[in-house]
């Protein structure tokens, strides 16, 4: 399905020259209609994303220009004050960068474990059904009891990993693994990757099983190896695939907030504190709404800017037209 | 040649192995965890002293995990049927008419999307205070339909391209106005379509942990993954309970997904699924 411009929808208009003056008011009113007939069908969905996606963030535009504490009903205007705040202060940048990093390092290790496993999955070996039933497990499991049985097996009093590491004598005294400043992030990182990683193996594998086995067979004729194989022949056709989904991971990791504070609540001191963490912080246990609703701003403008690159690379109407 | 073929295959069948364990394990914790009573569990063996119902009958008589529940459940239903409606009807409507703009608002449904549901709900807050929908369950159920309204109306778009236009023709000719031919001709064709919609809306809303954790402070509108995180700090030593109220919330989901595994790459590949 192309870009749909009126000129497009109805043909008979499209004959060049004889017609230009008289098109271009019918070409007008027949876009009103357009919309007119359509309105109702797309009214109950907009309105619903007008109200809890659009509006907040015009409204989060609005309050982060003014100086506001929840318990008054003050406004005091303080223009771009609140950005200023924001760019001079230690815990914002410290904030934006653990934020990016754990990003960025999530969807490494979430790449370094999912193609490989992917590939496996690919085998041809016994029981490999199941695994891939197994492998899905963690995406159907809710967040939260997730991140809970997380915080139970790292727990240095009565978790599973402490226990195992003593008993074989590996540590002499139990980690806390979630309280202390090595471990913090690398336990955070281990949750995460346990339940996101199905994401890029049920993409990757899906790609896979859509290689023509005809490509691997001429290689073979041609006696690449199975390195060459995979390295000229796989990789090329899982290029854009991994392209996606590193975008994709890169936002939505960037965008957690659940699991690294059920773990952690952004600790030890605010070492795991990303920005969705450090703006609840602001907002609603310092009470300084309008520095939060700059910071909400904030991570909407990094955000579109990364979305941006994403939807001109991946278009969404068009992927329609694959199908 | 052979004893290197069979070396290849016996370490693919360990890495197997190895993965399966990985993704297994803290399922197996959770379980195992439920079915012990409190002190065994502290003593964090391998495998279960005794198993025991203990932890599920004392969830069930906590009046306030019976109100999450609800609440929980209530939630869910309720925006999946608001979800799934407006999915069918905007799909429809991009499926069927041309109209400018269209490619655009497309694209803007899934922007919305990309950004993090945590630095809505800050300003939502206020907003739903402000219109009386502070501490409802009905201002929460909206907030959960836009989680899956974008997969929901791209998948209808695409399934009502798929319906032959002769269908609608044919209705038209023996007198059909366009709503009754939606509702009475395709809309049933596109039934398998609406169906993975409801699954994923309810999905999505049973276990959604942001919106309700900022939006609902009072007691009495608390919903499931809020109320069971609560166990935690109110009582530390509860975790055979708080992992019985993890296998209630996890079995609901994991039955429902499991049967639309092959929608998972569609809405994952258009970005209108969260993972």
């Amino acid at each position: 399905m192309a870009l749909h411009s009126a000129r497009e929808s109805y043909p008979g208009q499209n004959t060049p020259g004889l017609r230009d003056q008289a098109g271009g008011r019918g070409k007008a009113l027949r876009s009103i209609i357009g919309t007119a007939i359509v309105a109702p069908w797309l009214l109950p969905a907009l309105l619903i994303i007008g109200l809890v996606q659009i509006g907040p963030m015009l409204y989060a535009i609005w309050l982060s220009l003014y100086e506001k504490d929840a318990f008054s009903f003050t406004w005091d205007w303080v223009g771009l004050g609140n950005y200023e705040t924001l760019l001079q202060s230690a815990e914002f940048w410290s904030a934006a960068g653990f934020g990016v990093w754990f990003a960025v390092l999530s969807v490494v290790v979430q790449l370094a474990v999912g193609v490989p496993v992917a590939l496996l999955l690919h085998q041809n070996l016994r029981g490999r059904g199941l695994a891939r039933g197994i492998v899905l497990l963690p995406y159907m499991v809710p967040t939260a009891a997730m991140a809970l049985v997380f915080a139970l097996m790292m727990s240095d009093i009565y978790g599973v990993f402490d226990h195992i590491l003593v008993s074989l004598g590996l540590i002499d005294e139990p980690i806390p693994f979630l309280g202390s400043h090595a471990w913090a992030l690398p336990a955070t990182l281990v949750a995460s990757t346990w339940k996101w990683t199905p994401f890029v193996v049920i993409v990757i594998l899906a790609r896979l099983q859509t290689i023509e086995v005809s490509l691997y067979e001429c290689a073979k004729v041609e006696g690449a190896n199975a390195f060459q194989r995979f390295r000229d022949v796989t990789l090329p056709s899982l290029r854009s695939t991994l392209l996606l989904i590193v975008m994709l991971r890169c936002i939505w990791m960037f965008n957690k907030f659940e699991v690294p504070y059920l773990l952690t609540k952004g600790g030890p001191g605010s070492e795991t504190t990303n920005l969705p963490i450090y703006a609840y912080k602001v907002t609603f246990l310092q009470n300084q709404q309008g520095l939060g609703a700059a910071l909400c701003v904030v991570m909407f403008a990094m955000l579109f800017i990364f979305a941006s690159i994403y939807t001109s690379i991946v278009k969404p109407e068009k992927e329609i037209e694959v199908e | 040649m052979a004893t290197t073929r069979f070396l290849s295959k016996g370490l693919n069948y360990l890495a197997l192995a190895a993965v399966c364990l990985f993704f297994m394990f803290p399922m197996y914790w959770m379980l195992k965890g439920s079915l012990e009573t409190a002190p065994e569990l502290l003593s964090a063996h391998l495998l279960p002293g005794s198993i025991s119902s203990e932890a599920f009958r004392e969830l069930i008589g906590q009046a306030s995990f019976r109100q999450y529940f609800f609440n929980s459940a209530t939630v869910a239903i309720a925006s999946t049927i608001v979800s799934t409606t407006c999915a069918v009807l905007a799909g429809y409507g991009l499926a069927r008419f041309k109209f400018p703009g269209k490619a655009a608002m497309s694209r803007g449904v899934l922007f919305c999307y990309m950004f993090p549901s945590l630095a809505l709900s800050i300003p939502l807050f206020n907003i739903f205070y402000s219109i009386r929908l502070g501490n409802t369950l009905f201002g929460l159920m909206l907030t959960h339909v836009t989680l899956s309204l974008p997969f929901g109306i791209w998948l209808m778009w695409q399934y009502f391209q798929t319906i032959p236009s002769a269908f609608r023709e044919n209705a038209a000719l023996l007198g059909a106005g366009r709503f009754r031919t939606f509702l009475e001709v395709e809309l049933p064709l596109a039934r398998s379509g609406l169906i993975a919609v409801a699954i994923f809306a309810f999905a999505l809303s049973w276990e959604e942990y942001e919106f309700a954790f900022v939006l609902i402070t009072s007691e009495a509108s608390k919903t499931l993954p809020i109320g069971m995180t609560q166990f935690v700090t109110r009582d530390y030593v509860v975790w055979n309970m708080i992992m019985a109220a993890g296998i209630t919330m996890a079995v609901p989901a994991f039955l429902l997904i499991s049967f639309l595994q092959k929608y998972l790459v569609a809405g994952f590949t258009s970005g209108g699924l969260k993972g």
